[in-house]
């Protein structure tokens, strides 16, 4: 099952490539055949997921390349899960957006088809080496994706991402292969390699847990790593920086979670107060640059930098030397809930943004004033969005951002109350940014401009939905990571 | 007999090449057909005739040549890609003098690289490598109207002339150390000798004669020249053919003769791998010349492949591997670069500008080979890359394989620099070019090889 969806984007990627690149409406309802292919699999698989059993479900393992030990291993737990669903949605919405696309239709949708696929192939991948291959499939279609599609300074955003999460994701490989000589049989599957990283002397495992963090602080993004995401995310096209919000910078999480908690428990210990630190800053900084910035969409990024740092919360308070293991879960619980809040919150930022750039054609806010009389809809869903972000009870984002902080607090006391002020700092420059775009007077030029279309309104709504349920109603969500991930992790 | 077959029927190829053009004037127009026939027969007989070809593990001509699974599957991979360089140059040389000629040096060529990878002894590892040597000074100074291609010629023959002079000097030490130049008798000898001066002389000696045909640091001034000034279809045959010859050659004599010694030399060849990596990649950021930068980045390569020596007879199939992937891709991208200089008459990268939609498949195939030679996955070169890196760190060079990545992501600039231009950059100029079938054809048949590779890289394992 898992191996349909992870091969069904990449194969509607070959037949586009067979398809004349004429015949738009032919690419584009391959690309939207597969992407319900591969959200009603990942909905069935939810169906049919046993939340009592604690290990990996519809898992596959094939020998591939026995010599050198890689396997193909695939398979599910309530983590992965959770991020396939979210992946699959990302993608569907991603695809209907783009769905008024005109000019080089083929490379487009060619390109986000192979950047799901990679994306499945992430949060699946039960064998290291594997896992690093899907890795770094999504760093090309990503880099041409912003490269061709781009804005102004596409070059350099797509060049700077590249050789940045390149640079990331070698430093895990050669972590993966330090760590492959020390399994007992020579493999790269999950299990051996946990075992391995847990039998590691002190020194190589300094060195290996250094490698993987490196790797996944880059692609998350945690201070200082973070430079290259605010120049990718505003030069991406829309339907780009979604995926780049809700999906990749969800891998880094993922990694951390995955791989650097069961695997690195002494050494994470010993620094997991500077995990909690950096998230701090990260929270704080992103926020304060968010303040900073006159271009909506570069503000969103930094927002989604500085949310993206209670999923640190969670692995440092994970870390910890203190065996309070509820206050433990609590905080992974919110760590992973707030991956799949964030996803949908800042990824449905990102199309707003888009939506508001086609009909004002600036990204400035101080070009912008009183949208809210030309178009109440676009901004009444942009204000909800920004309250969800800023974490207003009753949806998906307090959930993530109120778990989190009361684990992590339960560790480190004055760094979380220091990062309460994070949240007022959200709040100020969401404030600042609704009252700027769209409030006070309507510029004559943007007198004329439509409300929402039908499409625009398809691809919001789900994600309004679901913050709404995530935000009243959490419980299937947080069952679902309890039960086959967190509780897991403390065996 | 029957096991030197390939070779026989290359010789004989290219006997009848030169005797057709020379008796038979009205076959001009026909040789490049004719040869390509002949070189498929090359290949499917001795394939058809697999079993006494294949399996003869054993020495032939009283211990002139060996031939192993894997030197068989060398030999092969050759006549493969003489096969592809002389189809896809046949644009290029349409209105060329010297058709015969360039043929038959071609063929030779590829009968002094088959014997390269299956000498067996000194003196037939030395006479191979210079039959290779001297079918590429000509074969670089072939264009002789145009000054870059006889300097190219003039380069590659004084450096080749200086490295066999190395050459012949380490491989006659060893003669005089053991007496004989079958390869398994002197390894016989050399497993109980102790190093001493005579013996690292000879070891340096015939480093710096490889290393000059590999274009490793500090051998590799010529490189850049050659790859520049000689004919494209040329440079492919050099860059895919003659270095992975060598380099399986070098693997050998490293396995075999010297490899009681390997302390020292994987002492050297890791210095050697260090400057190469660094300074081939380095180089390359600034080059504006397509060839050029392939060259230098080859040099680059070269540093890289040299981490799987270091670790000796286990890293032969890490090498192995690499050496195959990387000789797949370089075979790509070159002739990817024949087809688009047939069209837009120029080498350099600045127009190449948008070539994503003026000419796409070629564009799409020097796309591949390129995103192939950074180590990106699934790519071919990637698997390469991995394996070495395993190989390299179970010997414990931590650092090295920390070098290797870091240049890495420094050759990924300079190839992505190509690709940006190709896909990335707009230019007015509307020109778009098709692509004819048999060229379709033949980048289908690449691509099928290349994405083999890419799922299955161990189906090298199991012909080696």
């Amino acid at each position: 099952m898992i191996s349909i969806i992870l091969s069904t984007p990449f194969i509607s990627a070959l037949l586009m490539l067979a398809i004349p690149r004429n015949n738009i409406r032919i690419i584009k309802t391959v690309a939207i055949l597969s992407c319900i292919v591969v959200l009603g699999l990942s909905g069935f698989m939810v169906y049919k997921f046993d939340y009592a059993n604690t290990a990996f479900q519809f898992t596959e393992t094939y020998k591939w390349i026995p010599l050198a030990g890689i396997s193909y291993s695939v398979g599910l737990d309530g983590l992965s899960l959770a991020l396939f669903l979210l992946t699959g949605l990302m993608g569907l919405i991603s695809v209907v957006y783009s769905l008024n696309r005109q000019k080089d239709v083929k490379s487009f949708f060619i390109l986000l088809m192979i950047l799901l696929s990679g994306a499945f192939g992430v949060f699946a991948a039960l064998d290291l080496f594997l896992f690093y291959m899907f890795f770094e499939v999504a760093l090309v279609p990503m880099y041409f994706l912003i490269g061709i599609f781009g804005g102004e300074k596409r070059y350099y955003a797509a060049i700077k991402f590249f050789l940045y999460t390149l640079f990331g994701s070698l430093s895990i490989l050669l972590g993966i292969l330090i760590l492959f000589f020390n399994t007992e049989f020579h493999s790269f599957a999950y299990t051996d390699m946990m075992m391995a990283a847990q039998n590691l002397n002190q020194t190589y495992a300094l060195i290996v847990f250094l490698c993987f963090f490196i790797g996944f602080a880059i692609k998350l993004p945690i201070f200082p790593f973070h430079t290259w995401l605010p120049l990718a995310h505003v030069e991406a096209p829309t339907a780009g920086s979604v995926l780049l919000a809700a999906i990749l910078l969800k891998m880094g999480g993922y990694g951390f979670l995955r791989f650097l908690i069961p695997f690195f428990p002494e050494v994470g210990a010993t620094y997991a107060g500077v995990l909690g630190v950096l998230a701090v800053i990260s929270l704080i900084y992103g926020a304060l640059l968010a303040m900073a910035q006159t271009d909506l969409k570069k503000m969103i990024a930094y927002s989604s930098i500085s949310h993206m740092a209670y999923i640190m919360f969670g692995v440092s308070a994970a870390f910890s030397k203190i065996n309070d293991f509820s206050a433990k879960a609590v905080a992974l619980n919110g760590a992973v809930f707030q991956m799949i809040a964030h996803g949908l919150i800042t990824g449905g930022l990102f199309l707003l943004v888009g939506m508001i750039y086609l009909r004002t054609k600036t990204r400035n806010i101080n070009e912008m004033g009183g949208i809210l009389k030309a178009t109440p809809i676009l901004a009444g869903i942009f204000i909800f969005f920004a309250f969800a972000s800023l974490g207003l009870p009753t949806l998906a984002g307090f959930i993530g951002e109120f778990l989190t902080l009361l684990g992590f607090f339960h560790f480190y006391k004055i760094p979380a109350a220091v990062a309460l002020v994070g949240i007022i700092l959200t709040a100020v420059y969401f404030l600042r940014a609704i009252q700027k775009v769209f409030m006070g007077n309507l510029p004559e030029k943007f007198k004329s401009i439509k409300d929402l279309g039908v499409r625009e309104l398809i691809v919001l709504l789900p994600l309004i939905a679901l913050i709404i349920l995530l935000g009243v109603y959490p419980a299937p969500m947080l069952n679902l990571i309890q039960n086959s991930f967190t509780l897991n992790l403390f065996k | 007999m029957l096991a030197l077959l390939p070779e026989i029927l290359i010789l004989s190829s290219a006997v009848i090449i030169l005797l057709v053009d020379l008796f038979v004037p009205k076959a001009k127009g026909k040789l490049i057909p004719l040869a390509l026939i002949l070189i498929f027969l090359s290949f499917l007989i001795p394939l058809i005739l697999i079993h006494q070809v294949f399996f003869a593990q054993s020495e032939i001509v009283s211990g002139a040549f060996y031939l192993g699974k894997a030197i068989v599957f060398f030999r092969f991979l050759i006549i493969i890609i003489v096969f592809y360089i002389i189809s896809f140059s046949s644009e290029i040389f349409k209105k060329f003098n010297y058709k015969s000629e360039f043929l038959s040096l071609i063929l030779f060529a590829c009968l002094g690289m088959m014997m390269t990878v299956s000498a067996n002894d000194l003196i037939v590892l030395f006479l191979s490598i210079e039959l290779m040597a001297v079918s590429f000074y000509l074969l670089a100074a072939i264009y002789k109207n145009k000054i870059k291609s006889l300097e190219a010629g003039i380069k590659y023959f004084f450096m080749g002339t200086v490295s066999a002079a190395f050459l012949l000097f380490g491989f006659s030490l060893i003669f005089g150390i053991t007496g004989s130049t079958n390869f398994q008798e002197i390894q016989m000898f050399l497993q109980n000798q102790e190093i001493n001066e005579i013996i690292k002389l000879s070891i340096i000696f015939i480093i710096i004669a490889f290393g000059f045909k590999i274009a490793l640091f500090p051998f590799q001034m010529w490189i850049p020249d050659v790859y520049e000034g000689a004919p494209t279809p040329v440079t492919a045959y050099l860059a895919a053919g003659s270095k992975v010859a060598v380099l399986v050659a070098f693997l050998r004599i490293l396995n075999g003769i010297l490899s009681p010694y390997y302390e020292f030399v994987s002492m050297i060849l890791l210095v050697l791998a260090v400057f190469s990596l660094i300074y081939g990649n380095m180089l390359a950021l600034i080059q504006k010349n397509i060839k050029r930068l392939i060259a230098f980045s080859s040099i680059g390569q070269a540093g890289f492949i040299l981490l799987g020596f270091l670790t000796f007879s286990q890293g032969f199939r890490a090498v192995t591997t690499y050496l195959v992937s990387y000789s797949i891709s370089t075979l790509i991208a070159f002739c990817s670069v024949i087809i688009i200089y047939g069209k837009i008459k120029s080498h350099n990268i600045e127009d190449y500008k948008n070539l994503g939609k003026r000419y796409p498949l070629p564009a799409l195939m020097l796309t591949l080979s390129l995103l192939s030679l950074i180590g990106l996955p699934p790519f071919p070169i990637f698997w390469g890359k991995a394996f070495v890196l395993m190989q390299a760190l179970s010997g414990g060079y931590l650092l090295l394989v920390i070098l290797a990545l870091i240049t890495t992501v420094i050759s990924a600039y300079y190839y992505l620099h190509v690709i940006k231009i190709i896909y990335l950059e707009k230019t007015n100029m509307v020109e778009s070019f098709k692509s004819g079938f048999f060229e379709k054809l033949l980048f289908a048949s690449l691509i099928i090889i290349f994405a083999v590779l890419s799922i299955t890289p161990d189906i090298i394992y199991r012909f080696t």
